[in-house]
């Protein structure tokens, strides 16, 4: 009976920086940095204490374009000990590395493999004179694949298992780039046992069996959006018994998103409490962490709404509780946004026939779109003319910025009135 | 606010003016031409809203009459408070006082509270205007003005939209301006700054793989010269051996050629010069040694022959004993001498002394011959005692009469002698007793009875104490002459005894009148005499026997004087005695070392032979030996002997010289190899070769210095390359100023829409509802124009204001008459009073000459409407129309004189 022990990892992105988090507080960012690299660690760890047979990453070890040399080296140490530990390593390049982005003259350890990226090749995993697998694998020679590689592989080699190492977008998978596209389908009916993918960043198991298809997911999450858990997949292919899937965390940083409603709260310290007391709340669930990133909505209808849009005051609110979790464990960053309206009724501010409900009349149905067009044209200085505009999202949430612009010019007419 | 007094220092062509009588509602003055109406204009609103400064280009109202600039207005507010507004030239529009009733406040914003804040706009444009003002449709269409029109009928209260679009407008210029600092365009600096780091970090990357190239080809270059400097080094080591190893070479070789020329002293033997030496050195220290004996001889004899020795002396051995023994005697004798015959002396005289204190007649003789037998002395001891018997008795029987006498003496002298009269008083006492007993008795009075008793005891004892006997010395006294008689028998026994003791001295030729004791004491003085004369006796034999001494030892001494030196019978006896001595001991001690040292020469003597036999022996050998090594005498052993030596050091030094150069070179074939390249190159020419090497090496060498040091550096360069770690903290501030450049458009989208927003709502507003102002307006000026024109038409964004007729036919500014276009600004400028004072504090309005372009019929028409007006506040109309006068003063207007 043979087995075969590995882990399975893919999209490390080591020392690709964080993205969508304007807050900065030094002590934190630099420990924020160095959160993908510490991921990795965790897996040459997990390698070590598992002594497993290989370690299996399916591209995307850093991001090429970040030409950062000091990532290709941390990757290198992580591999250096691995080798020292006899436990063989096997990469493939994603479209974040293809191979054309990397350092020509590193030299890599002995018990590395990095698979070429003109055709796939094969390379055992032996112990003791006997072969445990074959791994297959072919990587990107540049970012843009669009070829079908799964239908590339072809199994030859009998003795021990069939493990395919591969970046790809199976199944057209949406929000990310249809690289390398294939079908499962043209996975299934390759005849491998295991088939290890990188590329989508969310550990997803396709296939459970004959064959194994999965997707590790990414080592530490770099955005707001990726919330869910991340880690890395420790496989146990078994002949004759079904494969032994396990999905081990291994970021050190968490991200969360979530909405405070300050609904009713009447002072800058309520607010303060009710932001404190939810990301305590959030700290609890991410206490395996070591740290935690949070982006925090305010919402609600509030007296203090204006006080909340001074400019600055999201920052200085945030400044505050960075102060009060200073030292916590987990440490917390929060980035924080303000999308609270003051107590008006809107309702029976548009019943009224005056200039206030005129307004509110052109946030309405069809005169709405009239309206945003006009937005749309007025933003045009900034959005289709500067010089910065190349730094600026696309895809402008038009619909947010008109309602933003209600409340902000309700909040100019009709707070005022009040003494 | 109500004007009532306006009183002029100096202004314009007034001074020291004093307007009273405003009153509420319509005041009409009137003036002609020049007569200072719109200077009184100017002054009210100046007053109020302070004076221009030089630098406006405006009328200054100089006083060209006198007085101080300035001047003040009694006013009353709509709460009926009183007040003086004073102003006075100074900065900011000059000095305001407001003197209210009780207290005087200061400043132009108390003023302005005052005056509900309205602006000197406002009060300029709308409440008090010259014609040429009312004329001027710029005076209405400022951007307070505007608002004013709409801002009551937008619903918005105190809120100001112009403020409001200002303020969001203000918001978008801080965050974006297309040209100029704005935050976004400050951080899109960053971006670019930030951008430009990174790619010079991510340039590491090309750096760090042409350092890893360049580096692989330096160290292969290190490889080949380290290559050819070890093969350089090889030969300059080799050169540097032969150069080393050639002067050992070549002595080498020297040494084994002289060794082949040296002749053959096989029979020599080998260690025969150490033998030689050994005898030569034997016979040297004999040689030596005989010497030195022969020196110690010579010196005993010196010590021998130095000592003296006096025989003569010696010979008197005998008597130098005796007088060496006799030394302490003769010293002894000398200082006894005469403490002896002082002591002779002295017992001498005091013999003689005593001599004479027994007797003065007496000599030695007479002592010698003078002594007591035992029984004269008992007999001297009778006599003694019976003279003190005797005397004891006379003494007694004395005593006794004498005391007898005394006692008689006293007896006559004893008890009291009472006179006769004082016999009778104890006599009294007695019988008073007695009386007093009685009496005690008969009164049985106690006391008187113990007195009683008492009285008569004391007559008793008187009586009795004057009886005391007297007869026993009366009568004639026997016992005193029997007295007398016993000592005068005593006293004669006395005598007779003395009589016996001196006829017992005169028989043994003694003072008859010596008494027993002295005659005793005689007896003993003349035995001590004795005795001291036998001393005497002893201390003459002993000063004989010293002299004696004295004498023997002055003979033998004046017999050695002649042989011994210092010696004199001038000089002191014991000295002469210790030098005699000393020279006696020398000249025996002398003799004795003598015969001492005599023995050793003779020892010493025998030595040498024994020594100077033993040379003999040496010698023989020594020429012996000489022979058996073929020499001929000690000159040729020794000459062959070096020839010998030569050979071996030639021998020696060819075998360290071959051992050094093997130890370098090796054996065998590589020396025989050397020893030729030696023998066959000369060693210029191998220094020369090997400067040559030497040049090469050091140019080797800096090349691979400088190889190294390139390496050092290539690795250096790696090292930074490697450890540079700024990239994703670049990255992450890049990240990080995206995220904000984001958030700030997203706001200034926001804020613009926001503006979007108002001006779409404005517009809105404008079509579907006119501001109140206008209505006003329009009801104002519907009236003037005699319902002519019905309404008013005012867009929020542009300036220009439409009439509309019955047939709703608009017309613009510019197609009205004047007169017209007055009237349809005078109604506005009453609408915005109207608007105006639903929120403020009502302000005079002050009118000047503004209706001159009406006709008739409308000016009755204005005359109504200022008449209702009028009504709920202070209007004053300035004109210089006398039919003006009369028309206000017909509808109830005070007229005012000035």
């Amino acid at each position: 009976m043979t087995v075969f022990r590995f882990i399975h990892c893919s999209d490390l992105h080591i020392d690709s920086p964080f993205k969508g988090l304007a807050s900065q507080v030094p002590a934190l960012t630099e420990r924020l940095r160095e959160s993908t690299f510490r991921a990795f660690y965790n897996i040459v760890k997990l390698a070590v204490k598992e002594k497993v047979d290989a370690v299996l990453i399916a591209g995307d070890i850093f991001d090429g374009t970040d030409r950062s040399l000091q990532a290709q080296l941390k990757f290198r140490r992580g591999l250096l000990e691995l080798s020292e530990k006899g436990i063989p390593s096997f990469i493939v390049h994603g479209n974040h590395d293809p191979s054309n982005s990397w350092s020509h003259t590193l030299d890599w350890p002995e018990s590395t493999t990095i698979f070429p990226g003109n055709r796939v090749a094969r390379f055992p995993v032996t112990q003791d004179g006997k072969t445990l697998a074959w791994v297959y694998g072919i990587s990107y020679p540049q970012r843009e694949v669009n070829e079908n590689l799964a239908l590339k592989f072809k199994k030859d080699q009998d003795q021990g298992f069939a493990v395919g190492l591969l970046h790809a977008n199976v199944g057209q998978q949406p929000g990310h780039d249809n690289y390398a596209p294939c079908s499962l389908q043209d996975l299934i009916s390759s005849d491998f046992d295991y088939w290890a993918l990188g590329h989508i960043h969310e550990f997803k198991v396709l296939r459970e069996n004959n064959p194994c298809v999965v997707y590790s997911g990414n080592t530490q999450a770099r955005h707001l959006n990726e919330t869910g858990p991340k880690g890395c997949c420790l496989v146990t292919l078994n002949s004759g018994a079904p494969a032994n899937i396990r999905f081990v965390p291994t970021d050190v940083v968490s991200y969360r998103s979530a909405k405070v409603d300050v609904s009713g709260t009447s002072s800058i310290n309520e607010v303060l409490q009710a932001l404190q007391s939810q990301v305590e709340e959030l700290t609890k669930e991410s206490s395996t962490h070591e740290g935690l990133v949070v982006r925090l909505v305010l919402t609600g209808r509030t007296t203090i709404h204006n006080e909340l849009q001074v400019p600055g005051a999201a920052k200085a609110l945030a400044e505050e509780v960075h102060a009060f979790f200073e030292g916590y464990s987990p440490w917390v960053l929060v980035d924080l946004y303000t999308q609270t309206a003051g107590t008006y009724d809107i309702d029976s501010l548009k019943e009224g026939k005056n200039f206030v409900a005129d307004l509110l009349s052109l946030c309405e149905d069809d005169q709405n779109k009239q309206l945003q067009s006009k937005i749309q044209e007025a933003m045009k200085p900034v959005f289709e003319f500067w010089a910065g505009r190349k730094y600026l999202a696309t895809d402008e949430d038009i619909e947010g910025i008109t309602l933003k612009a209600r409340s902000l010019a309700i909040d100019k007419l009709v707070n005022r009135q009040d003494p | 606010m109500q004007l009532r007094e306006i009183h002029i220092d100096g202004f314009g062509i007034f001074a020291n003016k004093r307007i009273t009588g405003l009153t509420s509602g319509i005041n009409i003055i009137y003036g002609k031409n020049e007569f200072g109406k719109t200077t009184l204009l100017e002054f009210v609103r100046r007053i109020l809203f302070g004076f221009p400064t030089k630098k406006e280009k405006t009328n200054l109202y100089t006083p060209l009459q006198g007085g101080s600039m300035g001047g003040s207005l009694k006013v009353v507010l709509q709460n009926g408070e009183d007040l003086i507004i004073s102003r006075s030239p100074g900065t900011h529009g000059g000095t305001v006082r407001i003197s209210t009733p009780s207290e005087v406040l200061q400043g132009q914003s108390v003023l302005n509270q005052l005056l509900g804040n309205a602006s000197k706009d406002i009060y300029k444009n709308i409440y008090a205007f010259t014609i040429d003002e009312l004329h001027d449709f710029n005076s209405l269409n400022s951007d307070e003005v505007k608002n004013r029109i709409y801002g009551a009928g937008l619903g918005l209260g105190n809120v100001s939209l112009k403020e409001i679009e200002t303020e969001i407008e203000t918001y978008c210029t801080q965050i974006f301006r297309p040209r100029g600092s704005s935050q976004m365009g400050d951080l899109l600096e960053k971006i670019k700054i930030n951008e430009q780091e990174i790619l010079l970090i991510q340039n590491n990357l090309t750096l760090f793989d042409e350092s890893q190239e360049k580096l692989g080809k330096m160290l292969n270059q290190k490889l080949s010269v380290q290559n050819s400097l070890e093969d350089l080094e090889s030969g300059k080591r080799t050169l540097d051996t032969q150069i080393r190893l050639y002067e050992d070479a070549i002595q080498l070789l020297e040494a084994q050629n002289k060794l082949e020329t040296i002749e053959d002293l096989s029979q020599f033997p080998e260690n025969g010069l150490k033998t030689f030496e050994s005898i030569e050195q034997e016979k040297k220290s004999l040689l030596l040694r005989i010497e030195e004996e022969q020196s110690a001889l010579q010196i005993l004899k010196n010590s021998r022959d130095t000592l003296t020795i006096s025989h003569d002396l010696l010979d008197h051995e005998e008597s130098i004993h005796r007088l060496q023994q006799s030394t302490q005697s003769v010293l002894s004798a000398l200082q006894n001498i005469v403490k002896v015959q002082f002591e002779r002396e002295d017992l001498d005289m005091l013999i003689a002394e005593e001599i004479k204190s027994i007797n003065p007649d007496w000599d030695e003789e007479i002592l010698m011959a003078f002594d007591l037998t035992e029984v004269e002395k008992d007999q001297i001891h009778n006599f003694y005692d019976s003279f003190e018997r005797l005397r004891k008795e006379v003494d007694l029987h004395q005593d006794r009469l004498e005391s007898h006498q005394k006692m008689k003496a006293e007896k006559m002298s004893e008890g009291w002698k009472i006179p006769d009269w004082l016999k009778f008083f104890y006599y009294g006492l007695t019988a008073t007793g007695v009386l007093g007993l009685f009496l005690g008795y008969k009164l049985m009075n106690i006391p008187l009875f113990i007195v009683a008793i008492l009285l008569i005891l004391g007559g008793v004892f008187l009586h009795k104490m004057s009886l005391i006997n007297k007869g026993d010395f009366t009568k004639e006294d026997l016992a005193e002459k029997n007295l007398a008689r016993q000592s005068k028998e005593k006293e004669q026994e006395r005598n007779d005894k003395f009589d016996e003791w001196r006829h017992w001295l005169r028989k043994r030729s003694l003072d008859p009148n010596t008494p027993p004791l002295t005659t005793k004491n005689i007896a003993k003085t003349s035995r001590q005499i004795k005795t001291m004369i036998a001393q005497r006796t002893r201390l003459d034999e002993q000063l004989l026997q010293m002299e004696t001494l004295c004498n023997d030892a002055r003979k033998i001494i004046q017999v050695l004087e002649p042989l011994v030196i210092n010696v004199s019978l001038k000089y002191d006896l014991p000295l002469n005695i210790e030098v005699i001595c000393q020279a006696f001991d020398e000249s025996k001690a002398n003799r004795k070392k003598n015969s001492l040292l005599e023995n050793q020469c003779q020892s010493q003597a025998e030595k040498l032979a024994h020594l100077e036999n033993q040379l003999e022996n040496i010698s023989k050998d020594l020429a012996e030996f000489i022979r058996s090594s073929g020499s001929e005498d000690s000159m040729d052993f020794l000459r062959k002997q070096s020839i010998l030596d030569t050979q071996k050091s030639l021998k020696e030094k060819v075998t360290q010289k071959r051992g050094i150069i093997q130890s370098n070179i090796g054996l065998g074939e590589h020396f025989d190899k050397f020893m030729e390249v030696i023998q066959s190159i000369p060693l210029e020419e191998t220094k020369h070769k090997l400067n040559h090497l030497q040049i090469e090496l050091e140019e080797l060498h800096s090349n691979r210095e400088q190889l190294l040091q390139d390496i050092g550096e290539t690795r250096n360069e790696i090292e930074k390359l490697s450890s540079n770690n700024d990239l994703l903290a670049k990255q992450t501030e890049l990240e990080s100023l995206k995220q904000q450049l984001q958030s700030l458009a997203r706001e200034w989208a926001a804020y613009k829409g926001a503006l979007v927003l108002l001006d779409a709502a404005k517009q809105q507003y404008e079509k579907t509802r006119q501001p109140g102002v206008i209505r006003s307006a329009e009801n104002l000026f519907s009236q003037i124009t005699g319902g002519s024109y019905p309404r008013i038409i005012k867009t929020i964004d542009q300036d220009e204001v439409l009439i509309e007729n019955e047939w709703h036919q608009r017309k613009g500014v510019f197609e009205m008459s004047r007169g017209t276009r007055e009237q349809l600004y005078l109604a506005m400028r009453f609408g915005l009073i109207d608007e105006y004072e639903t929120r403020s504090e009502p302000l005079p309005a002050v009118m000047d000459d503004v209706f001159v372009n009406f006709d008739d019929e409308r000016d009755a028409n204005i005359i109504a409407i200022l008449s209702q007006f009028g009504k709920q506040r202070q209007v004053i109309v300035l004109t210089c129309h006398q039919r003006s006068l009369e028309a206000y003063q017909n509808i109830g207007a005070t007229a005012i004189a000035v």
